[in-house]
């Protein structure tokens, strides 16, 4: 079967959708790891539950469109696994902030275009 | 000549990455997709019905990608079906790690599901010298 790019965008747009409402649910659990860092309380948990987030929507961002989601993931990983102890608050907080912005971008763009 | 490539088992703990994967196969690879969303429903999966290939994610929680081949490869008949791995890991010694251990190719996360049906085709033929 023979589909062109404009095809395979109107198959995928409810998978997108769904996405998005699991990135939604994801959100307030990523900003209250957020709240923990600044105010210095992040739990080793939090630590573990940031890692896998950040890696796994690393690897299905671009997949459904939202690329600036795939890059902050990504840097925000790296960021995450190579920061030793005592942490470079800073640059990790940078890290985490695009990476928070890409996601509000993503699901303020689904509803400005619903 | 390779062989015709037409079922392939999909193992991924993410289910969006699978409904993806599975879209993009079926429309515009053609393939006969399946997919499960462990390492171990997967090898029971392939002991009922053996795909021709199997497209494997690296890092699942439980049983990952590597140890789930380990276990294909255990059992004679699960153990000749061609394992690609599908990982966010995107090293060079990572993805040699993953060749190193028997998988014939690796597909590195975020796939375009445009060109996935495409990247597949290729590892398979190249798998049988085409």
């Amino acid at each position: 079967m023979a589909l062109d790019k404009a095809d395979l965008e109107a198959l995928l747009a409810p998978l997108r959708q769904k996405y998005l409402v699991q990135l939604k649910t994801l959100l307030p659990e990523i900003e209250m790891i957020h709240s923990h860092l600044m105010e210095g309380t992040c739990s080793p948990k939090d630590m573990e539950i940031l890692k896998y987030t950040a890696h796994r929507l690393f690897g299905s961002g671009s997949t459904y469109g939202f690329v600036a989601i795939t890059k902050s993931a990504r840097a925000l990983e790296i960021e995450l696994l190579n920061s030793g102890e005592p942490r470079d608050l800073a640059q990790l907080s940078t890290a985490f902030q695009t990476f928070l912005e890409a996601c509000k971008d993503a699901l303020n763009s689904t509803a400005r275009e619903s | 000549m390779a062989p015709p490539l037409k079922k392939i088992l999909c193992i991924d703990d993410e289910d969006d990455i699978l409904q993806v994967a599975t879209l993009a196969l079926e429309q515009i690879g053609g393939f006969e997709v399946s997919s499960c969303n462990s390492g171990k429903a997967g090898l029971e999966y392939v002991c009922k019905m053996p795909p021709d290939l199997i497209l494997l994610d690296a890092m699942m929680p439980h049983m990952d990608g590597p140890s789930t081949l380990k276990e294909l490869r255990k059992n004679p008949e699960t153990g000749i079906i061609p394992v690609i791995f599908m990982t966010a890991r995107v090293q060079p010694e990572q993805i040699q790690e993953y060749i190193a251990i028997g998988a014939v190719g690796v597909i590195t996360k975020p796939f375009d599901p445009m060109t996935l049906s495409k990247d597949i085709a290729l590892l398979w033929e190249k798998l049988h010298g085409a």
